[in-house]
């Protein structure tokens, strides 16, 4: 296979203005976990909870609408293996976020740096990955953003296991419970995205069952 | 030679039953599927073009059951498919539009360059093959939906509402590709301007409610009709005669 047909593949899914926009994301996490370490009215490595919470979220938003064509009919009307595409597309989305997102908070990777990041960024991505089956992808975006944003504004400050599992985008990184959760809910997102792809469910209980 | 066979197909919305063991048999030609709106014309297009699964029945395309996932893709290869109202990509010039569909259905890369100008060409479209797609007309990106439907000169060729948007020239150029591509190929055209079936189809389907009522030669329709019943043309009175006939004969 010749790069041809890959580079029509990313294209048609957006994936140039997806990469822009996780290169964007990643200069700003790192600039801005930077300054907010620098303020004197934080207290250490708690200063750049922002961060590891906003910046895996804004950059799951984007994968979004790269999770399907313009015509969903259409593409799945011809012969190509649907559900390995699907589970490559999420992949190697998800592991470049990972690796961009995680160099900005290489400097202190622990407690909430470059591994809060990547645990955030699983499970952002599986939120989104899910929002798409049900929601399809333009709205995919929207159980991610409600539900990083209402553990957000909670705030919790406890660190128990029960908290850190579902308040796993604000916990250290040393948490388990919050890596436990994360990788469960991206484990959950992307099998469903790649056993269905994106489209939406709830309106489709009224219509009818697709075909893979 | 039956290519396409639909036996006993249930097709329902929650609890809305669409078709109820619904028969179908078609060979090569060019079929028009006629019927008002709600008929269950575009829900049998997507069924007959994979993108619908049946709550029941047997759907076979070109000898290959659609149940079994391996004949299932073997009969996407030779199937091309065009929605009602499909999406396009904005960014894609219709070279690579159509590029892009000939690579989805897995053609032979080495011909997929030359295949890519015949189907352009064939649709008019030649002159506008560099442009973007979000730079054309309606009936420009219709075309260009007929394209990629046939770039890879599919056996089975679905083409829902095809004409809708080209103007009367076009219409006339793309009747004459019709019955050029039905000459080796099942052809399906759904469509609500008659002229077009007299003018293009071999056999027509006439679907009300979800059941066929009508199979025949655009002939046999027409000389339903008579002049008593409502329409401007031969066919639309054989079109209004059956329907009536058939909503009035007990099921």
């Amino acid at each position: 296979m010749t790069g041809r047909p890959i580079t029509l593949h990313l294209s048609s899914r957006g994936a140039p203005t997806f990469l822009a926009g996780v290169g964007v994301i990643t200069l700003l996490a790192w600039a801005a976990g930077t300054w907010l370490a620098s303020r004197p009215y934080f207290d250490g490595p708690a200063a750049r909870i922002p961060v590891v919470a906003l910046a895996p979220l804004l950059a799951a938003l984007l994968l979004g609408p790269t999770l399907a064509g313009a015509d969903e009919d259409l593409e799945r009307s011809t012969p190509l293996p649907w559900r390995a595409w699907r589970a490559g597309h999420l992949l190697v989305a998800a592991l470049v976020t990972a690796m961009a997102l995680s160099l900005a908070g290489l400097r202190d990777s622990h407690t909430f740096g470059a591994h809060a990041l990547v645990r955030n960024t699983l499970g952002c991505i599986g939120l989104v990955a899910g929002g798409a089956v049900l929601l399809g992808a333009r709205l995919a975006w929207l159980p991610a953003f409600v539900y990083v944003s209402a553990v957000y504004a909670a705030a919790p400050r406890q660190t128990g296991a029960t908290v850190a599992a579902w308040a796993w985008p604000i916990q250290p990184s040393t948490t388990s419970a919050s890596w436990l959760t994360a990788v469960t809910i991206f484990a959950v997102g992307a099998a469903g995205y790649v056993h269905g792809g994106s489209r939406a469910l709830a309106v489709r209980r009224f219509r009818s069952r697709g075909a893979p | 030679m039956t290519t396409v066979s639909v036996d006993g197909l249930r097709v329902s919305y929650g609890k809305r039953v669409v078709f109820d063991d619904l028969d179908l048999e078609l060979g090569v030609g060019v079929h028009g599927l006629l019927g008002p709106n709600g008929a269950g014309k575009t829900t049998l297009m997507r069924v007959l073009a994979t993108v619908l699964r049946p709550d029941r029945g047997e759907v076979r395309l070109l000898g290959h059951h659609i149940g079994n996932p391996p004949a299932l893709r073997q009969a996407r290869r030779q199937l091309g498919y065009l929605p009602q109202a499909f999406g396009f990509y904005p960014r894609f010039t219709v070279r690579e539009f159509v590029e892009y569909f000939a690579w989805l259905k897995e053609m032979p890369p080495a011909r997929i360059p030359l295949a890519v100008d015949r189907a352009i060409e064939r649709v008019g479209l030649l002159e506008r093959a560099d442009d973007r797609m979000k730079h054309l007309s309606g009936g420009m990106l219709r075309r260009a939906g007929i394209a990629q439907a046939i770039v890879n000169d599919p056996r089975l060729l679905l083409l829902d509402e095809p004409t809708a948007g080209l103007d009367p020239e076009q219409r006339v150029q793309f009747r004459a590709l019709l019955r050029e591509l039905g000459l080796d190929a099942v052809v399906l055209v759904s469509t609500h301007l008659v002229e077009d079936i007299v003018a293009a189809c071999t056999r027509v389907n006439l679907l009300d409610g979800g059941r066929l009522v009508f199979t025949g030669l655009p002939d046999e329709l027409i000389a339903a009709g008579g002049d008593g019943d409502s329409g401007d043309s031969p066919i639309e009175r054989g079109y209004t005669a059956v329907l009536r006939g058939a909503r009035t004969a007990p099921r």
